[in-house]
Order: structure tokens, then C-alpha cells, then sequence
């Protein structure tokens, strides 16, 4: 018999703790195959155990053995375990934590949640304890998505182990992770409850955001946007910790404007924070600008509309003119018409900028823009529409600079014109 | 102006405990970040947080972090792929930063 052979050859492996288990590992195959030569193998991996000297050593082997017992479904498999675990406890702290992250992790690989939270306990590093528990738990939250039954009953053991997983920034993961499985079991209410237990800024961000854009991916968002929204407040205030403005780019990103525009009544210096939230949104979803703008109250309006429009002239596009045309045509502040008429000259559009320029009634305002175009015709050579123009700049240090740059560049243009006449001369 | 120094640092210790894990979640694979302009809003995210912390740091891992970081978003934006490779690289950065 090869496998009566093989394991008689085990035992040419010298190191003892390798052999134990080489022997349990054989004993396990057997075992599921139904050979009762598993018996035997076992066996030999017991009695291996007392060649080793180390009593931590020890331990570990029998962990090891009793781990593949329940692989193979031997139900000495927990004896072992609990009997291991007491023996641990006699050792100094820091061994014993060792020992039982072990046994956890055995646990988990061996898909037996209660015993690992069972033996978690035991931890008294309270790091580690943590650090197991959220593994405890991740594998627990596994195990419910896949399972449709008794999920009642596995949701109140999450609930039980989160109770456990006390420290930062554990708990806040934890909680984002559950928040998760909800959201993939269906459980929409639970997962929005359950934001109301992030205490850390970040998270409560990020986990906003998921549940958003999760609820979204299901036409469900419409439904839950205000429950979202008035819990994340909630917690905001109650916590003292300031997400309102994170809030209001949330849902305006996402593109919930009405919501968006409902977080932002609740931002203390609204005015600066708005015009983050308009920058932000101009950066990654231009095409929501539009439309928010047009949600605004008009002086809420008109301070988003000159960020946009200073974003605008930096980075100058075809493709957002309709919000500046929208802007020229629904915001009555000069102020900002005027960053417009600028914007349209970074595109070459000078007859819509001088139409805009033309309109407004500000003096100073009017001059600075016929201004921009003149200097902008002057550059492109076009000096007689530029005279006409500056004929209109009613500021006098402005239609002085501007004259004194026209005359210099006809004179540019005459002494080209001539020297070109003698170069053609002389060829 | 010790217990402002001690308070920065705790925000610094959170800011980059929360990226690592954050990272986890990206890498897992999970149909969370299926969505494009969540999974740009979580790169975009902790691009400006990385960018905050490095600059006016000496810290070398932090600015390993921050340069990995801006690369990912460069690809994701112009390329709209996010390499796995490189935000290993980023976590790997901030467990060192995270380790000090």
C-alpha cells in the first residue's frame, strides 16, 4: 500500500513540528476520502507532538493538528481548540495574545464565526483585539451576502460584535463595511441608520458618498436622498463635526441639486463654502454647473457665477460657453458680466464680448471691458476697429494707456510696412 | 503650542489611517467603486488630502505617496483605468508613514 509507505517515510522529516503536521495534513486528505488510514495518520501526528521541546512550540502543533481535524470534520476538532486556549491562558500576556490570534485565524478559515468572536475575548491587547474583530466581523459580513436565510438572526450578531470593536479607526471601518452589506442586502434603512453611528469626518464622508451613489445605481436614490441627508445633519451637529459643506458636494456631484442646495442652508460662512463647492464642481461635473446655478437664489447665484467665470478665463473652452452665455444673460451683477466679456475674448469671440460690453452701464465697469477688447484687437492687429473702440473708454487713464499702446503699434506696423518696401526693393 | 503640534499630528495619523483603509476597499474588488464618478470622487479625494500633507513635509514616504497618488489620478482621468499596481505603491508609502 503507497499510502501505508508514505506514511512510514514521514518520519524521515527531522524537524518535529513540520512532521506533526505533515502527518495531520495527510490525515485530513484521508480522512475526506473515507480511508480509515486517517485514524492511523492522526495518531501519528499526536504522537509526534511530544518530540517537541518548546512548550509555546507545543501549542502551536496542536493548533495546527486540531485545525485540520475540522477541516476534516472530526468533531474533536473544538475540543482541542478549547483545550489549547486553557492551556494558553497559564502563559504571560503577550504569548497568550499570540496564541489566541491563531486560534481566531484558524476559526475564520474554518468558517466558525461564534467560536473566533467567542475566543476574541481572550485578547487583551486591546489593538489587536480590535484589529481581530474587524476580521471577525468582515468575514461574518461575507458570509451574509451570499445567504439569503435566518438573516435577521446573522444581523443581530453584527450588531453584537460591533459592539465590541470599540477603538478608532477600527470602528469607523467597521461600520462602513456593515454599512456595505446592507446596502447589498437590501437593507436601505438599516444601512442609512447605521451612518448614524460614524463619529470620524472622513468616514462619514466617504460613506455618504457610497450610499448615494449605491441608492442611484438603483433609481432608489430619489427615495432615500432626505433620510440620507437629515441623518448626516444629525450627526454633524451632534458631534460637532463640520461635513455640511461635504455634504452639499455630495449630493450636488451626484447630481441632486435640490439636496445639495438643502445642506448648504445649514453652512456657517456660506459665502466662501460656496464658492469651494462650485469649484469643485466645475472641476469634475461641469455639466451639473448649469443647473445648479440656475437652482440658486440670485445672490447666491452671483457669487458662484464669478467663480465659475474666473475658472473659466484660466482654463478658456468651447465647450462651457453655454454657461457663460447663461451667466451673460441671468446675472445682473457688471462684475461679473464683465469676467464674461473677458472669457469671450479668450475664445476670439469679440463681437459677442463687445456686445455684452456695450450693455453695461457701470462707467468704470464699461471702460475696463472696452478696454480688454481694444487690447485684444490691438494684439491681433486690428488697430482701426480698436480706435473706434477706445473712443468710447470714458476713463481717462485707461483711454490714455490704451492710445498710447495704439500709437506705438501703428508705428510697429508703419516701420514693418517699410522695411518689407525695402527689402523688396533691394531684391 | 505642544498641544497644537500634538493635535496636528493626531489629524495627520487619521487622515492617513483612513486612506489606507480606504485603499483596502478599492482593492477588494468590491462593485462599490463600479461607478466611475464615485470611484474618480474616492481618487480625487485623497489626492487633495495627500497633497495637503505633503506639502511643507520633509517626509519622504508621504511624498512617494503623493506622487504615486497624482499618477493614479492622471490615469484614471485620461486613461479611465485605475491601476492597481500603483495604489499598492501608494499604500505601501502610507504603511511606512503610518508606521513612524
Amino acid at each position: 500500500m503507497l499510502i501505508e509507505e508514505v506514511l512510514a517515510s514521514v518520519d524521515v522529516i527531522q524537524n518535529p513540528y513540520l512532521k506533526a503536521i505533515t502527518y495531520a495534513r495527510i490525515g485530513t486528505r484521508l480522512a475526506l476520502a473515507k480511508n480509515l488510514l486517517y485514524e492511523k495518520a492522526f495518531k501519528k501526528a499526536f504522537d509526534t507532538v511530544g518530540e517537541i521541546d518548546d512548550p509555546i512550540e507545543i501549542l502551536r502543533a496542536l493548533l495546527t493538528i486540531a485545525f485540520y481535524l475540522g477541516k476534516a470534520n472530526m468533531k474533536s476538532s473544538k475540543k482541542m481548540f478549547r483545550q489549547v486556549a486553557e492551556d494558553a491562558t497559564n502563559f504571560p500576556k503577550k504569548v497568550r495574545d499570540g496564541i489566541f490570534k491563531e486560534i481566531i485565524s484558524y476559526m475564520l478559515q474554518l468558517n466558525e464565526i461564534d467560536e473566533a468572536f467567542y475566543y476574541s475575548n481572550y485578547v487583551s491587547n486591546e489593538k489587536l483585539k480590535n484589529e481581530l474583530l474587524v476580521e471577525i466581523l468582515k468575514k461574518h459580513l461575507e458570509n451574509l451576502v451570499g445567504e439569503k436565510i435566518r438573516v435577521i438572526h446573522r444581523m443581530r450578531k453584527i450588531d453584537l460584535i460591533i459592539e465590541h470593536i470599540t477603538k478608532e479607526p477600527y470602528r469607523s471601518y467597521a461600520i462602513a463595511e456593515i454599512i456595505k452589506t446592507y446596502l447589498k442586502i437590501g437593507e436601505y434603512d438599516r444601512a442609512i441608520l447605521m451612518i448614524g453611528e460614524l463619529k470620524n469626518k472622513y468616514w462619514l464622508k466617504q460613506t455618504v458618498k457610497e450610499v448615494l451613489f449605491y441608492l442611484k445605481h438603483k433609481n432608489l436614490d430619489k427615495k432615500y436622498a432626505g433620510r440620507l441627508l437629515n441623518v448626516a445633519i444629525d450627526i454633524s451637529e451632534q458631534f460637532n463635526i463640520d461635513i455640511n459643506e461635504d455634504l452639499a458636494v455630495v449630493f450636488a456631484v451626484n447630481g441632486d441639486i435640490k439636496h445639495s442646495i438643502t445642506a448648504l442652508k445649514f453652512i456657517k460662512n456660506k459665502e466662501q463654502k460656496l464658492a469651494e463647492i462650485v469649484k469643485i464642481l466645475i472641476q469634475r461635473r461641469p455639466e451639473i454647473v448649469l443647473p445648479y446655478l440656475q437652482a440658486l437664489s440670485s445672490k447666491d447665484a452671483e457669487n458662484a457665477s464669478k467663480v465659475v467665470m474666473n475658472y473659466l478665463i484660466n482654463n478658456p473652452s468651447k465647450e462651457y460657453i453655454h454657461i457663460a452665455k447663461y451667466i451673460s444673460e441671468n446675472i445682473e451683477s457688471e462684475q461679473v458680466l464683465v469676467k464674461v466679456v473677458q472669457y469671450y475674448l479668450k475664445l476670439g469671440e469679440v463681437v459677442e464680448a463687445a456686445r455684452i460690453a456695450s450693455g453695461l452701464r457701470d462707467k468704470r465697469l464699461r471702460s475696463l471691458a472696452l478696454g480688454d477688447i481694444a487690447h485684444y484687437l490691438l494684439k491681433n492687429n486690428q488697430i482701426g476697429d480698436a480706435i473706434d473702440l477706445v473712443m468710447h473708454v470714458e476713463d481717462p487713464k485707461l483711454s490714455s494707456v490704451l492710445i498710447s499702446e495704439i500709437l506705438v503699434k501703428v508705428v510697429d506696423q508703419e516701420l514693418k510696412k517699410t522695411s518689407r518696401g525695402v527689402d523688396n526693393a533691394n531684391s | 503650542m505642544q498641544i497644537l503640534e500634538k493635535l496636528t499630528g493626531a489629524e495627520k495619523k487619521e487622515k492617513i489611517e483612513f486612506m489606507l483603509r480606504l485603499i483596502d476597499r478599492l482593492l477588494a474588488d468590491d462593485d462599490l467603486f463600479t461607478d466611475k464618478i464615485l470611484l474618480m470622487d474616492t481618487v480625487e479625494e485623497m489626492y487633495f488630502m495627500l497633497r495637503q500633507l505633503a506639502l511643507g513635509s520633509k517626509d519622504e514616504n508621504l511624498l512617494n505617496a503623493f506622487e504615486k497618488v497624482a499618477i493614479l489620478r492622471y490615469y484614471l482621468q485620461n486613461k479611465d483605468a485605475l491601476d492597481k499596481e500603483i495604489l499598492k505603491d501608494v499604500k505601501n508609502s502610507l504603511a511606512r508613514v503610518a508606521s513612524r
